[in-house]
């Protein structure tokens, strides 16, 4: 397999990129947030952040992989001189370890998808189900299966995950979609369509429907993860930056308010008592164990149960591929062959994944740690970009030769100004909130979902990031590579 | 549904999916003029 790889077409691209940006956040955060931050206001606060955080930080993202022609690591150098290689570690690590918990979350997906297919899982018994399966050695099983689907793809390189982009994304689209429709033709769907939409134009006075807006697109979209950048090194020398990034900007963002149709439709026609309990039962709760009550007691409830979980095993798959490569394209820098470093990424998957595939608070415990690691990727992606100089990336690679959508100078400012903010501003929000979720031990770092955890995780990984610094530079260069 | 509903989900629903399908056509066009030069292969 070369390692001089390319995407056969834009749309081979655009459709794995899709991929990657459309997840289970899609389908099961953002119906809970849109529901519970003031339902059409948020949906405002969320176009604006689309349009001032994912789009700039993607087109940050697509420029940095197409220069560089490297993993996160290389590309950082590449951009930003030898000393930032522990930028694009930091990245590289972030989404790792969120690969690690993802591998559980698509397993999850698959084994419910089985179930629905089997008729092993009714409403009746979900919160049964749900209680002997996650955790369990069951649970690890069906990650190592997720992982193994995602590495089997990688294997083949680009060709195979644009393969298999271009069956598993307009598939899911038009599950979604079906689903959707199937939502607001339930009698009584109109409830959730108006809980949906319904402006209260004084929540956009309220500074935390903001941050969660901000948040939602943060974690979304897929921007500033280094999976946009990865799948960057492998497009074509003219092809086009900023229209990509708009087209995957909205078509995941399309995707987010489908689901947020379905579920929030199927909710109220069905169990409109409930729903307060239901978009407040967390991620898992809402998905793994309300969602099947509501298709129980729906006409062919079953037949689109189905239909619900292959959709979102297909989005956790696709994201999962994503998260795999990037790694992998590290390895490759590095002077492993692809097949090689595909191999060592799935044991190490398969070892790291074991502690989220039997515990739960581990699991929720690493995505709080690295989710708002996230926000840190982002700003660092700022602060590259203004090394290299934010308007010399927007007139030498953005607006480059194939560009079909030129974009102006109000990126620049965007991308120097307003995304370090951004990121600055939700870190410092989000750790003054855990503060609040348990204000005596809110700086141990053995703590769950604590401040601590955050800062010693984030420390360990810096300082040997930092100490590795020179080392990572002359590995990915080329330097030490074997 | 209330007016102020309906109004906020045709002006969301519009630009969100509405700029998803703009997008979509302008890369479609795009595409198509590329394929027809002979100069774009990679």
């Amino acid at each position: 397999m070369s390692e001089n790889e390319q995407f056969g077409s834009r749309w081979g691209l655009i459709l794995a990129t899709l991929g990657m940006a459309v997840g289970t956040g899609n389908i099961w955060r953002f119906p809970r947030i849109v529901a519970t931050n003031g339902g059409g206001s948020f949906l405002v606060a969320w176009v604006v952040f689309l349009l001032i955080w994912s789009v700039p930080l993607m087109i940050v993202e697509f420029s940095f992989g197409k220069r560089g022609r490297k993993g996160t690591v290389g590309s950082f150098i590449a951009m930003a001189g030898k000393g930032a290689g522990w930028m694009g570690g930091w990245v590289a690590l972030c989404a790792t370890a969120i690969m690690f918990y993802y591998s559980v979350v698509a397993g999850w997906c698959l084994r419910y998808f089985a179930a629905a297919l089997q008729g092993g899982l009714t409403g009746e018994n979900s919160t049964r189900f749900w209680e002997s399966y996650a955790g369990s050695g069951v649970a690890w099983i069906t990650s190592a299966l997720a992982l193994s689907l995602a590495i089997g793809v990688v294997w083949f390189g680009v060709r195979g995950i644009e393969r298999v982009a271009k069956v598993l994304i307009p598939s899911l689209f038009v599950m979604v979609l079906m689903l959707a429709i199937r939502a607001v033709t339930l009698p009584g769907a109109a409830a959730g369509l108006e809980f949906l939409f319904r402006p209260d134009w004084s929540a956009l006075g309220d500074v935390r429907i903001w941050l969660q807006a901000l948040t939602q697109n943060a974690w979304d979209t897929g921007a500033g993860w280094g999976l946009i950048l990865t799948f960057a090194i492998y497009m074509k020398s003219r092809e086009d930056i900023p229209l990509n990034a708009f087209l995957i900007g909205f078509g995941n963002n399309s995707v987010s308010l489908l689901a947020g149709i379905m579920v929030l439709c199927t909710v109220f026609a069905i169990n409109p008592g409930a729903r307060s309990e239901i978009v407040g039962a967390g991620n898992e709760g809402l998905t793994f164990i309300w969602m099947p009550q509501l298709f129980g007691q729906m006409p062919g409830g079953r037949f689109f149960m189905v239909f619900f979980f292959l959709a979102l095993s297909f989005a956790a798959l696709t994201s999962l591929i994503a998260m795999v490569e990037l790694v992998t394209r590290i390895l490759i820098d590095a002077g492993l062959r692809r097949r090689k470093a595909v191999i060592v990424v799935g044991l190490v998957a398969l070892a790291f994944s074991t502690p989220s595939a039997l515990s739960l608070s581990f699991l929720h415990n690493q995505d709080w740690v690295w989710g708002v690691g996230l926000m840190l990727s982002g700003l660092l992606y700022a602060i590259a970009a203004r090394r290299f100089g934010v308007e010399r990336l927007r007139r030498e690679v953005v607006n480059s030769e194939g560009c079909d959508l030129p974009i102006g100078k109000w990126w620049t400012f965007i991308v120097s100004v307003v995304v370090p903010i951004e990121a600055v501003v939700l870190m410092i929000w989000w750790l003054w909130e855990a503060r609040g979720w348990d204000p005596e031990h809110w700086l141990d770092p053995f703590r769950s979902a604590s401040v601590g955890t955050v800062l010693a995780q984030w420390a360990v990984v810096l300082v040997a990031l930092l100490v590795l610094n020179r080392w990572l530079g002359h590995r990915v260069s080329g330097e030490g590579a074997s | 549904m209330s007016g102020a509903a309906i109004v906020m989900m045709l002006v969301i629903c519009g630009f969100i999916w509405g700029g998803f399908v703009y997008f979509l056509i302008r890369a479609v066009r795009s595409e198509a003029r590329k394929s027809s030069s002979p100069q774009e292969g990679d």
